[in-house]
């Protein structure tokens, strides 16, 4: 984990513009952020181990609110503690807030352009395959066992398809596992 | 109550109590602000198609745009520190319970599991969104190709996005 205590105040300015720049790429908002996020955080500025960045994102489904802010504030406090999730969550913030207030009366024509429209549909595809691609990361780093890959996969169906609440799901899930190592362990100790 | 105030309550009350994405939030955003006439069915529809349309998550969208027709720019600013700050909080104290818990064996299992089922729910997320556009072959296309740059070819996600959106703007008008 890092907890580097030097330049914190440089640290702090890279985190807002980091998740600045997620603030403007994400159209729909939620989790289709987190591939920018984890691309930035753990690949390019080695900020966050693919294990730290998996907590992030389940404690940002685990928590009521904004899931974007939530994943932002535990990636930033963990990065460099609450002036980091500070930081982070304004850059989520400040796009659509400047972009609101300054567009506001004439954004309900914008709302009609057709560039626009068609822009955003392209983005939202996109956003499919990089999603794909940074679920697919991952999993690849941090599953390790068959239960791992069971336990996505009915959630998977049980939120996709089935419509299932997905606080449910993942408590039920946490339960599953803990069962499943519970037998474990104690047939181990035998 | 002031009318600002109120919605910002509100927008608080939303923000330390729904679970969900955006779009399962949309619509506690709406019961709670017609309850108080603050917003009509009509306003809110419209005010949603601008929150689609433009970056960020929806809820500080729909927040900012609620707050901006309240009173102006310090209402927006104050509306839309009203929904987040409740994430900012709940998130920081969940952090710290799990990385003081996770010594303990039994709690270690439980959130093995948990962020498993996190990662499933990221897929359930894609799932979702494929249901709610329309996919042509050229939209399947289209994931294909950045999923395999990002894959193979290590390509910027960012860089991906802006050519998905010129692309888009292109051949999907």
């Amino acid at each position: 984990m890092n907890n580097n205590t030097g330049n914190v105040e440089v640290k702090n300015s890279m985190l807002f513009f980091a998740f600045l720049k997620i603030g403007l790429l994400t159209v729909g908002g939620g989790l289709v952020m987190l591939p920018i996020i984890t691309d930035t955080v753990v690949k390019k500025k080695n900020w966050l181990s693919y294990e730290d960045m998996s907590q992030c994102i389940a404690i940002g489904q685990s928590v009521p609110g904004v899931i974007a802010i939530n994943v932002a504030s535990a990636v930033g406090y963990k990065i460099s503690g609450k002036k980091g999730a500070i930081f982070s969550s304004l850059g989520i913030i400040l796009p659509p807030f400047i972009i609101i207030t300054l567009l506001y009366g004439i954004l309900d024509n914008i709302v009609e352009n057709p560039f626009l429209i068609g822009a955003m549909k392209g983005i939202k595809i996109g956003l499919i395959g990089v999603l794909l691609a940074t679920v697919y990361r991952l999993t690849k780093m941090t599953f390790s066992k068959t239960l791992h890959y069971f336990i996505f996969l009915i959630t998977a169906i049980m939120v996709g398809f089935m419509k299932f609440s997905a606080l449910a799901t993942l408590f039920l899930c946490g339960f599953l596992s803990l069962i499943f190592y519970s037998f474990k362990d104690r047939s181990s100790k035998r | 109550m002031n009318h600002v105030l109120l919605t910002a309550l509100l927008f608080f009350k939303i923000g330390a109590l729904s679970f969900g994405d955006g779009l399962a939030m949309t619509p506690a955003i709406y019961q709670n602000l017609s309850q108080f006439r603050l917003i009509t069915s009509e306003g809110f529809t419209n005010m949603l198609a601008v929150s689609q349309i433009t970056p960020g998550p929806i809820a500080i969208n729909l927040a900012t745009y609620i707050g901006m027709e309240k009173g102006g720019i310090l209402s927006a600013l104050l509306v839309t520190l009203a929904v987040a700050t409740p994430s900012m909080i709940l998130a920081i104290a969940l952090l710290k319970m799990w990385d003081k818990l996770k010594d303990n064996r039994k709690v270690e299992f439980f959130l093995e599991g948990i962020k498993a089922s996190a990662l499933g729910l990221v897929a359930s997320t894609i799932i979702l969104m494929t249901q709610e556009i329309t996919l042509s072959y050229f939209g399947i296309f289209l994931i294909l190709a950045t999923f395999l740059s990002l894959v193979i070819f290590k390509i910027n996600p960012t860089v991906l996005l802006i050519i998905s959106g010129v692309i888009g703007s292109i051949f999907l008008v």
